[in-house]
């Protein structure tokens, strides 16, 4: 229902005034975020950036190399001047817009010069390179995605020995690991305390926040899922239970009813995922599939009671 | 104050990538040309992409050119620490193709019969600098004009392929 039907029933119930139904619907127009606008337009530069990326990849041969160059320079010029000019004239749809054709562009450029002079360089080098050039757009854009894309090629560029051993500690279960996610637990909610400070300048203190917790979610749920299923290791079992308790509890302490529907949601996927792999042993495919069947209305049952039972929490309301 | 910094932030990243286009077109420019042998990097000696993957064949390289007559091989693509660890990424370098003609030089490449067929790479080399590869050349000729004189044709002989010279 829109907001203008919204209120319209709300002042027929008595509940507000005409006057405040049209200071709301006011206040909604200048502050609304045009989130659907904003989106087109970052979803619109990602396709022209990579349809970029695709045409310079042909590598085509009826135009010189030199001619390739100076093209892509101007483009890429061009980017970066119409990225200031809509910083200038206050057009936030097109400023991310631009900002990340930009982005973009600092990579195809980079592919381009590699190609051009034939440079065997590995990933590192080339997202260094990226990281490091692309830093301004990505620190003056509103758009969280793209921080968490750069944060993301910053993690992908540390010193190989680093991520052989984080790589080494998240494949098996043990002391290591468990610090390991402690540790970018830490460093997530270190990144929401700077968030406060900076969130009106600059969202990469968020990004950077989400990026850790998703990576802490993935490798929790994903990978030790797979340690307690497949490897059976109780306490694999004792950590993802424990990390799902700890975010319900935070949730609780700062009213986040989101959050907590979802770890709610994500633990109760979790157990039955644990009962669905129990039942491996089909040599009774038929009551297996019955079972699971089963399980899944269960599954939603539960689901359900506990998004009700949610909301009805004092704690909540 | 604000106006000037955003400015120079958005400059300067075209300035380091013109610059460094600039130094590698003056280092290609300036370097001693080397001429290399090269193979295909067993097993996987294919067109991954629109790049042809192969190593130096140092065995059959002529190493007087270098400085002491001696074989810079860990100068030529070295690969970082983290993909030596695959055996298939070691050493491994790359001539980037156009998409019109991958098709037919990955042909050439895969069915290629040593004693009829000769790859090389002409590097310009500078002491102490990356070398970076010029040409990829075929019986000595320039890919593109390798191709233009032996319009690939391929004969079935038994399974296998060969190819006509």
């Amino acid at each position: 229902m829109s907001l203008a039907k919204k209120t319209t029933s709300w002042v027929k119930e008595g509940l507000i005034t005409q006057e405040q139904q049209q200071n709301i619907l006011s206040f909604e127009r200048k502050h609304s975020n045009h989130f659907f606008w904003n989106a087109a337009f970052i979803i619109a530069g990602s396709l022209i950036g990579l349809g970029i990326c695709l045409l310079i990849a042909a590598n085509w041969k009826v135009l010189p190399n030199a001619v390739k160059l100076v093209g892509d320079f101007i483009l890429l010029g061009g980017f970066f001047y119409a990225a200031y000019w809509s910083i200038q004239n206050k057009r936030s749809g097109l400023r991310e817009l631009f900002l990340i054709l930009s982005f973009v562009g600092i990579a195809a450029t980079i592919g381009l010069i590699g190609q051009v002079f034939q440079l065997s360089g590995g990933w590192q080098k080339f997202a260094w390179g990226w990281v490091l050039l692309s830093s301004p757009f990505v620190f003056v854009s509103r758009n969280k995605w793209l921080g968490m894309v750069w944060f993301g090629l910053l993690v992908s560029a540390l010193p190989e020995v680093w991520l052989e051993t984080i790589s080494d500690w998240t494949w098996h279960f043990s002391l290591n690991s468990v610090l390991f996610y402690a540790l970018v637990y830490i460093f997530h909610l270190l990144a929401l305390k700077w968030d406060e400070r900076i969130h009106q300048h600059c969202i990469m203190a968020e990004a950077i926040a989400l990026f850790l917790i998703w990576n802490t979610y993935f490798y929790i749920f994903f990978t030790a899922a797979d340690w307690t299923l497949n490897h059976h290791n109780f306490w694999a079992y004792l950590l993802v239970f424990g990390f799902f308790a700890m975010r319900m509890y935070t949730a609780m302490r700062q009213q986040n009813l989101v959050s907590f529907k979802r770890n709610a949601i994500l633990t109760e996927i979790y157990i039955f995922l644990i009962f669905a792999c129990k039942m491996h042993n089909l040599w009774l495919s038929g009551l297996g599939f019955i079972g699971g069947g089963l399980l899944i209305l269960l599954l939603i049952w539960a689901l359900r009671k506990t998004t009700h039972y949610i909301k009805q929490m004092d704690t909540f309301k | 104050m604000k106006k000037n910094i955003l400015i120079i932030a958005f400059i300067l990243p075209w300035i380091c990538l013109a610059s460094w286009a600039v130094y590698l077109a003056c280092a290609r420019a300036t370097g001693t040309e080397i001429v290399l042998p090269v193979m295909g990097y067993d097993p996987r000696d294919l067109f991954s992409g629109r790049y042809i993957a192969y190593q130096i064949d140092w065995k059959r390289a002529d190493c007087s050119p270098f400085p002491g007559g001696t074989c810079p091989e860990d100068n030529f693509c070295n690969t970082s620490r983290f993909w030596k660890q695959f055996s298939w990424r070691r050493n491994q370098c790359r001539f980037y193709i156009p998409e019109q003609e991958a098709d037919e030089l990955d042909k050439l490449f895969r069915l290629r019969n040593e004693d009829t067929l000769r790859f090389e790479v002409v590097y310009s080399y500078r002491p102490g600098h990356e070398p970076l590869a010029k040409e990829l050349r075929i019986n000595g000729l320039n890919w593109p004009e390798y191709l233009k004189q032996n319009p690939p044709k391929q004969e079935e002989h038994a399974g296998k392929v060969r190819l006509s010279k």
